[in-house]
């Protein structure tokens, strides 16, 4: 069904219509808030408190991206969630080689095999730990942009910052997790490795 | 390659690096796309950056998602009306704020518009005493008939305007006068010398008095203009003295035969300069006392203090009560009587001038003061004046404090019936 009708079934106080659209970019919403808060939990808390902002304020929606439109509600609420708590992503290097993410070993499809699982794992919460590291603004967009795949368009309309704001953001964010990487390397698997060798 | 050389070069590999980003993004222009690759083709630090750089992108990008650990989807329960999920009264969030800035903005209104009215409605009633007051005093001075009245301070600038009063009050005092200043004839021959003694004494006791007198500050600066008058006056015609004199003549007629209880009489309010000069204008007055009858201006010539003090009271010291009233009555009692008419106290004053000997200061209070009640009369007309001038003002602030509630609650109800129908539009 057009994603047009439904948003305006939703306007209208169709509350199963919003759900549909709930169901649609919830995976999207999670992880953007998963990556950005470092805990399942605080992420789920911060989405379900996001789409309940979005259905009261769905009237305001104008049209244009409501991917963008939604996203936005989700930051916003993850970092409300942060300040109300006083917390910085939980993750810490120690905590990540003593007990992996559960998350992170589940299989994305059946054909992996599992010591890459397990690798795939190791990788993914070095690299969340290397994200939660980075200021909150180039955190946000370094995950929209090469977690999410959101353009740079759509980066600025999410976190309303000027294109080229959203550049340097995203220039500086890669630059210093990209050191984290480096100086970590010995935990990476060799094939993730970083070379520097030209 | 020398240093200067590797500056620029430094600059621009810089510069590309902050490109190299934007440039595995193809978020660059052209132009900038030929300057990242010339130099990335020049440097190998650069090339490293980019090579590095693409790797942190690909690890990102490679990331497996999460999963999320429960669906998100509402239920009817979360959005019922008195859930704290609802939409809060319906009212979308920008048209919610300005609704409880316009119900805010009322009730601070309304409370603000009570707190006005009782203020103002104890303020006027303690500000009509005041006004009352300032008026009384403001009113004797304006009004006085008496030259006299008004040796003090604020008498002194109108020195020179009392010359047509004093004529006035001359003609209104001489009828009364004349018994006392025909028996000055007989009499003003013998007590010549006797007058000059007495007005030498006299002056040692109005100095004395005037001593006390110069505390008070309003005397002052008329005891100086007193001080030129008498200077001036010892050669000049009595009637110039008279003129000069801060002291309205009329006033002195009375007291003219009277010329050493005169000064002994003058209380503390009269400067020692006035019965100075009261000394060579008593001498040759009195010599010329047989002319008084004929010449009214003479013998308001006379230097009489004393009567200008007991009338000054009236119409100068209401206006200085609250600062000196207590020096006043300490000083002069006869000023004590601030509220006391011009036209009442002299008549009273020549009436009860005979027993000059005896005439106090104390004595001169009560009749002051018993002039001074008929002066209680004007105060009740003057407290309405007050009291309608401050009702217009009270009205006028109660009605903007009421235009602006009500404006308060136009403004909210135009926000609902305006929410009330895009709703219903929507709907």
């Amino acid at each position: 069904m057009n994603e047009t009708l439904i948003i305006k079934e939703a306007q209208q106080g169709s509350i199963a219509a919003f759900n549909r659209l709930v169901m649609a970019y919830q995976g999207t919403a999670y992880n953007v808030a998963y990556r950005v808060m470092g805990d399942g939990e605080a992420a789920a808390d911060a989405c379900q408190e996001a789409f309940l902002k979005a259905y009261k304020a769905i009237n305001q929606y104008r049209g244009g991206s409501f991917k963008s439109w939604l996203m936005r509600i989700v930051t916003n609420s993850c970092y409300d969630q942060l300040r109300y708590k006083g917390r910085r992503p939980a993750t810490s290097l120690e905590k990540m080689t003593e007990n992996p993410s559960p998350n992170s070993l589940k299989l994305v499809n059946g054909s992996e095999k599992p010591e890459d699982r397990v690798l795939r794992g190791e990788l993914s919460d070095l690299i969340q730990l290397g994200i939660e590291e980075l200021p909150e603004d180039q955190r946000l967009v370094v995950v929209l942009s090469d977690v999410q795949g959101f353009s740079y368009q759509e980066i600025s309309d999410i976190t309303d910052q000027p294109l080229g704001t959203v550049k340097s953001r995203l220039s500086r964010g890669r630059r210093r997790l990209r050191d984290f990487l480096l100086a970590q390397k010995e935990l990476l698997p060799s094939q993730y490795r970083l070379k520097t060798e030209s | 390659m020398t240093t200067a050389d590797h500056q620029p070069q430094e600059s621009n590999i810089e510069q590309v690096r902050e490109l190299l980003s934007a440039y595995l993004d193809g978020e660059v222009t052209s132009e900038e796309i030929a300057q990242v690759e010339e130099a990335v083709y020049r440097s190998p630090e650069l090339r490293r950056d980019l090579e590095t750089l693409r790797q942190t992108v690909s690890l990102l990008k490679r990331l497996p998602p999460m999963p999320a650990p429960r669906p998100f989807t509402l239920s009817e329960a979360r959005t019922e009306p008195g859930s704290p999920l609802r939409r809060t009264f319906g009212l979308p969030s920008w048209l919610r704020g300005w609704a409880v800035v316009a119900a805010t903005l009322a009730c601070v209104m309304a409370l603000g518009g009570v707190f006005v009215i009782q203020q103002f409605g104890g303020g006027m009633s303690s500000l009509a005493p005041a006004e009352i007051a300032l008026q009384e005093q403001a009113e004797p001075a304006a009004e006085s008939e008496m030259p006299a009245v008004e040796i003090t301070q604020e008498g002194e600038t109108l020195a020179e305007p009392d010359t047509e009063p004093p004529p006035a009050e001359e003609k209104m005092v001489a009828p009364e006068l004349l018994v006392e200043e025909e028996a000055l004839p007989q009499e003003a021959v013998e007590e010549a010398e006797q007058g000059m003694i007495a007005t030498d004494e006299a002056a040692e006791d109005t100095a004395s008095v005037a001593g006390e007198a110069a505390e008070a500050e309003d005397i002052q600066p008329q005891s100086e203009a007193v001080e030129e008058s008498v200077a001036a006056g010892n050669e000049a015609e009595s009637g110039d003295r008279v003129e000069a004199t801060p002291t309205p003549v009329p006033t002195m007629a009375a007291m003219a035969t009277t010329t050493p209880t005169i000064a002994a009489m003058a209380p503390a309010e009269i400067p020692a300069e006035e019965s100075a000069l009261a000394e060579p204008q008593a001498i040759e007055e009195e010599a010329a006392v047989g002319d008084v009858t004929e010449n009214g201006e003479q013998a308001s010539a006379t230097p009489i203090p004393l009567p200008t003090m007991t009338a000054m009271p009236p119409a100068e010291i209401p206006a200085e009560e609250p600062a000196s009233a207590d020096q006043a009555e300490g000083a002069v009692p006869p000023p004590a009587a601030a509220e006391a008419p011009p036209e009442p106290s002299v008549e009273q004053r020549a009436a009860t001038p005979q027993p000059t000997a005896t005439f106090t200061p104390t004595a001169m209070a009560t009749d002051v003061a018993a002039a001074s009640t008929p002066a209680d009369a004007p105060t009740e007309p003057r407290a309405e004046p007050a009291e309608s001038k401050a009702e217009p003002v009270r009205s006028m602030v109660v009605t903007v404090i009421l235009s602006l509630i009500g404006l308060a609650l136009v403004v909210t109800t135009i926000i609902i019936i305006g929410w009330w129908l895009l709703k219903k539009r929507q709907g």
